[in-house]
Formats: structure tokens, sequence, C-alpha cells
């Protein structure tokens, strides 16, 4: 009973944020297509990178959800143990509508509406990675929308697992994960590899990643797999930081 | 019915919290946690309800281990001092939402209640003073239903009146249909006249644990010329005394003697005074 | 009445003398309803408990009688009877202490007399 309120409660806490989001979306690029479309029919508009946009969205909310959230659950007797699955309950409904909205709403019918003057195109980056085709077809779209949910569902999920351990941690370390985790990444790393390793270093690592994820093969089953194996090691992980949380003093 | 908590201990770091803490908190009574700041009643509170996690002991809410127990823990309601609720939560919303996680929770009531306290349900939790915030808790608090509802420092903020207010609503609901209510405080003399129990904690033990009114009986000052009381009071049990020039008056436990001279004056202790002296001893030792 | 938890007297004590002072000075007629557990301890913010206990004193003295599912009336006769128990305790409550701090203070059983006369007739 709890896990169904806790589930409807936090998927409460996605509704704002997502009208929000697609309000932005709507507002700095659908709106300004109409306009150009009525003016210059001859213009061809590409738009990329919307799904890539959801991704930052999905994984910033998951790191504030735990905040006022877990709290106000303590409140209302409800366990770790059911907000926890309330969670990934919450975590997978949501994904799969941002995924939904995006594949049938957003890419579909705008691209069907307009397909016949060519003047709007949807561009999916997952598309372009799995498929090197800027021509999508029905199953290359339903194959990146595969992919895109899965990688949703482990973006959210890694947003969760900071959230709570930023919950957990007090400032000085939550600091350190903020500017520590990209810096490592975008500054430290790509300095030791072309100091040290040629650039070798992070040729291999993308060569690795494009292996797993199927990227180089061409296989979108291989991502859907392997972004599926991560959210599950995600949200093992992230209930060893949850299961014994309690409320700050 | 009840909940038991057996040999409890809470330990953050090298600091001892509660210190191997043995108690019951029996169905339908009105008991008072009285114990000064920090003196472990909130952590008490917190364990109980599952917030904060116990080093050992154990803890029996209706014969249930407490711990990651949605169906023991829904029984209790805990009105804290800190306010774990969003603060862009509406008041409307919190009750809106109390309602989907206590089934038994009286919406009507709570709007009746805030219209009462003069309470704005469209404001949001972080708009209110600190006397407003105690009062939309205190309002669920009343409106929830639980068969256990713990209230931690329940009149943090509030003016006389709505003291008073609060007080009189909630004796009326005991009256009607009685619960199980747990006090936690250091004002007393506030709640003296109708709690059942007194629990006092201090340093993270229990130091008393018994009805009012034995504990209004446990003890009494006596008071007279130094000599004479320290005559009276050389084989008693005392637990304070203050001198004021030549005259001295000493807190004692037990009954008077039944011969006391006419010099000698006995009065009752009142509680607040009687915690004063039982929290105020250990430090001095 | 007046409820002070923090005087010698037991609280459910001031509750069954402060219900029979209403009744002898006629505020509770006889055959008259009292106020019920809910309304004294809302009142006088105390355990309905404890109210219970000191209304439980006034029916085992047959001051007041339940009518069940109605509420409590004053017994017939109420006030001749707590009259009779008041006339009775007079004696050590008043003139006992009387005399005791009259001889602390060396006031004779003249001046004493004389007093009560006073006050007597002050009271018209």
């Amino acid at each position: 009973m709890q896990i169904k309120n806790s589930f409807i409660f936090q998927l409460s806490q996605y509704i704002k944020p997502m009208i929000i989001f697609y309000s932005i979306i709507l507002a700095i690029t659908v709106v300004p297509c109409f306009f150009i479309f009525s003016s210059e029919p001859v213009t061809v508009m590409t738009v990329s990178g919307w799904d890539f946009a959801g991704l930052i969205f999905l994984f910033v909310i998951g790191c504030v959800t735990t905040n006022e959230g877990f709290p106000v659950h303590l409140q209302n007797s409800v366990s770790r143990k059911s907000y926890f699955i309330g969670k990934i309950l919450s975590v997978t409904v949501v994904s799969a509508i941002m995924t939904i909205m995006y594949t049938f709403i957003l890419q579909l019918l705008f691209e069907t509406a307009f397909l016949g003057s060519k003047v709007f195109q949807v561009e999916s980056i997952l598309n372009l990675i799995y498929f090197e085709t800027d021509k999508p077809t029905i199953k290359s779209t339903l194959w990146s929308s595969a992919v895109l949910f899965v990688l949703s569902l482990f973006i959210n999920m890694l947003g969760v697992f900071f959230s709570g351990i930023y919950y957990r941690v007090g400032t000085i370390i939550k600091v350190t994960i903020s500017a520590g985790i990209p810096l490592l990444f975008l500054l430290f790393l790509p300095l030791i590899d072309s100091l040290f390793f040629g650039g070798s270093l992070y040729s291999t690592i993308f060569e690795f990643l494009g292996n797993i994820f199927g990227v180089i093969e061409h296989a979108p089953w291989k991502g859907c797999l392997s972004f599926g194996i991560l959210f599950v090691v995600t949200t093992i992980i992230s209930w060893f930081v949850y299961r014994r949380m309690s409320i700050k003093k | 019915m009840s909940i038991e908590i057996k040999n409890l201990t809470k330990k953050f770091g090298n600091v001892t919290a509660l210190d191997n803490v043995s108690l019951n908190f029996e169905n339908n009574k009105i008991y008072g946690l009285l114990g000064r700041n920090g003196a472990g009643k909130s952590t008490l509170l917190n364990i109980i309800t599952n917030r904060v996690f116990k080093t050992s002991g154990e803890i029996l809410i209706d014969n249930e281990n407490n711990e990651e127990n949605d169906k023991a823990i829904s029984k209790i309601y805990l009105m804290s001092e800190k306010t774990l609720y969003p603060q862009d939560m509406k008041i409307k919303d919190v009750f809106k939402w109390s309602k989907r996680f206590y089934p038994d929770f009286d919406t009507k009531r709570a709007y009746e209640l805030s219209k009462l306290f003069d309470l704005n349900t469209n404001k949001k939790v972080k708009a209110l003073s600190t006397g407003f915030t105690s009062i939309f808790k205190l309002i669920v608090a009343l409106c929830v239903n639980t068969p256990y509802v713990f209230l931690d420092e329940p009149v943090l903020g509030l003016d006389a009146n709505n003291r008073e207010l609060f007080y009189k609503l909630l004796i009326e609901k005991y009256s009607k249909e009685p619960f199980t209510v747990v006090i936690s405080t250091h004002l007393i003399e506030e709640i003296s006249s109708f709690i059942e129990n007194a629990i006092i904690i201090d340093n993270g033990k229990i130091v008393v644990n018994t009805t009012t009114e034995e504990l209004l009986q446990s003890g009494y000052s006596i008071s007279g010329k130094i000599s004479d009381v320290d005559n009276y009071i050389s084989d008693k049990e005392i637990i304070g005394e203050d001198t004021f020039g030549g005259l001295k008056t000493a807190y004692v436990m037990g009954r008077p003697d039944a011969d006391i001279s006419e010099n000698l004056e006995v009065t009752s202790i009142d509680l607040q005074k009687l915690f004063v002296k039982l929290t105020n001893t250990r430090e001095v030792k | 009445m007046i409820i002070n938890a923090e005087i010698d007297k037991p609280i459910f004590q001031q509750i069954k003398e402060g219900i029979e002072d209403a009744i002898l000075s006629g505020a509770f007629p006889e055959e008259s309803q009292i106020p019920s557990i809910t309304e004294i301890s809302v009142n006088y913010k105390i355990n309905p408990a404890t109210a219970l206990k000191g209304i439980n004193l006034l029916v085992e003295n047959n001051i007041v009688y339940k009518k069940r599912g109605v509420g409590m009336f004053v017994c017939e006769g109420a006030v001749n009877k707590l009259m009779e128990n008041r006339k009775n305790d007079f004696y050590d409550k008043f003139v006992s202490s009387l005399v005791l701090e009259a001889k602390r203070l060396k006031i004779s059983e003249n001046d004493i007399k004389n007093m009560i006369e006073r006050g007597f007739k002050d009271e018209h």
C-alpha cells in the first residue's frame, strides 16, 4: 500500500518539472519552426539533441528529488524499502513517458506533419550513432527509442544515486564530488592521456565503450543490454546508499 | 497493544545519546516525556518511528519489530520539531498527502481546525512563521487518527491563546476517543495537569518513569533554620537544596515523617521543580 | 471552580470539591445536569481519567447519579447531605486551626468570640 502511495507521490514530483521542460522545448524550437514555415516555405529546419536534452533533464531531476522527497516519506511513516521501490517505479514510468513523448510526439508526429514539404526534421542522435543515417526508418526509430528508454532509466537512476550520496554527505564532500568528477574526466585524464599515452588512453576507452554499447557494430540491442545492466547495477548500488538513510540532524 | 522498548542504545560516533533505555508506552494513555535540551527525547522518538536507526536493543510496536516495517510505523504519527514536509508544498497539499499515507486522516476536521487557528491553507510551508509551522503540524497530528501520536515540542512558537486552544483540542479528542499520546517537552507546568505518566530522561538515561500522581508524591520540600533542616535530612535522600540567609529549603525524596517539628515547614514539590532538581543533580556530581 | 495542579490537594479531590461547592451555591440545582467528563476535562485541561475519578467519588456518596446515555445529574437531597457533611468537617477544618493559630498569636478566647460576632455583623 505504501509502495503505491510513495510511487504516486514521487511521480507527482516529476510532473511540474516535466511541464516546464516541454514548455521550454516548445518555446525555443517548435514555435519558431512554425513561424519560419509560414514565411519561408523553402527553408529546411533540422532540430537535433532533444533526446539528449531529455537525458540531462532526467539526470538533474534524479539529483534533486531526494532532499525533499525522502524526509516527507519518513514523516508519513513509509519505510526506505517502500520508498525505494516507489522510486524505481517512478523512474521507470517517467523514462517511458519521456521516450514516448520524444519518439511519438516530437519525432514522428512533427516529422509526419512536415514531411511533405521537407522543411522540418527532428534528428535523433541515437539514430545517427546506431544507423549513421539522416533518413530514419520506422525500424531505426523504434530501435533508437528502445536504447533511449534504457539509457533514460540508467541516467535517471544515476541522478538518484548522486542524490542519495549528496543527502548523506556534508557540504565539503558534496562540492568535491560535483567539481571533482567533471575535472577528472575533462581535465585530469585527458592531460594524463596526452602526456603519457599520446591520446591512446581515451581512444581505447572510446573504442571499448563503442564496443559494449554496440555503436561500432551498429547493434542497438547491445546498447539496450549494456545500458540495462548499468541501470541494474546503479539501482543495486543506490539501494545500499538509501537502505540505512536517516533524517539529518 | 503497546510500544515496548528494550535495552535501547544509540551512539552517534563516540557520543552515547541513549543508554540502555527500557520502557513501555501502554495504550490510550497520555505520557509526558520530559528532559532538558539534548537529553535524548527527540532521538528516542526518532528511533521508535525508524527515522533513525538504533545501535542496539529492541523496539516492538504492537509486538512487531519497527525497523523497515510500514505496517508498524504507520501506527505512529510523529510531529517533529524539524519540518519534514517540502518547503514548496501548500498546506492543503500537506492535508491531501496525509490522507493518502494515513487513510484515517480526517480532512474535513483539518480544514475546521485550520479555520479555528486562522491558518491559511493556500500558503506554502516555507511561507509560515514558526508559530504557524507548529500549528499546521499540530493540525495534522490532531486529525491523523493513528493509535499513537508523538508530539515533539508541540507548542514551539505558539502564543498563549493558541497553546490553550491546542491543549483543549487534544484533551477533547482524547476524551472522546482515547489514543496514546506522548508529549515531549521541557515546559512541564503546561502539561502537568493532564499527563497520566511522566518519563524523565536525562543524559540518555531514564531517571523517572511513573504516574504523575506518584511522581508528585515521591518528594517534598522542607524549609526552616539551616541547623533544623540539616538535622532532619541527615538520614534522607535529598535531590537538592537552596539556602537563603539563615534559611534552608531541602528537596527530599519519599514521604515526610509523621512527627515533624513545628519549626519546619513541609510543602509539596511541583513537577517543574522536581524535574529541575532531578535533572540538575547529575550535572553537579 | 479553579483547578490547580500544583497545590497539595490531588486534582480529582479538587474536582469533587469544586462540584460540591457549585451544588451548595445553587449553580447546579438538584435534578439538574452537571457538565460531562469531556466538558470538565477540556475546560480545566485535565486528564479525563482524573475527572472521572473525582466524579466517581460524588457518585459513591450519592451526590450525583448517572443516567445512561444522557449524562450526570444532581441527586435529590444532595444539598442537605452536603451541608451535613460539611458541618461535620467544619470543626476539624476551621475551628481547630483557628484555635491553634490564636494560641500562637496569644489571642484570648474572648477576643476570638468578639471577632466572630464582628464577622457576622459585617456580613449584613
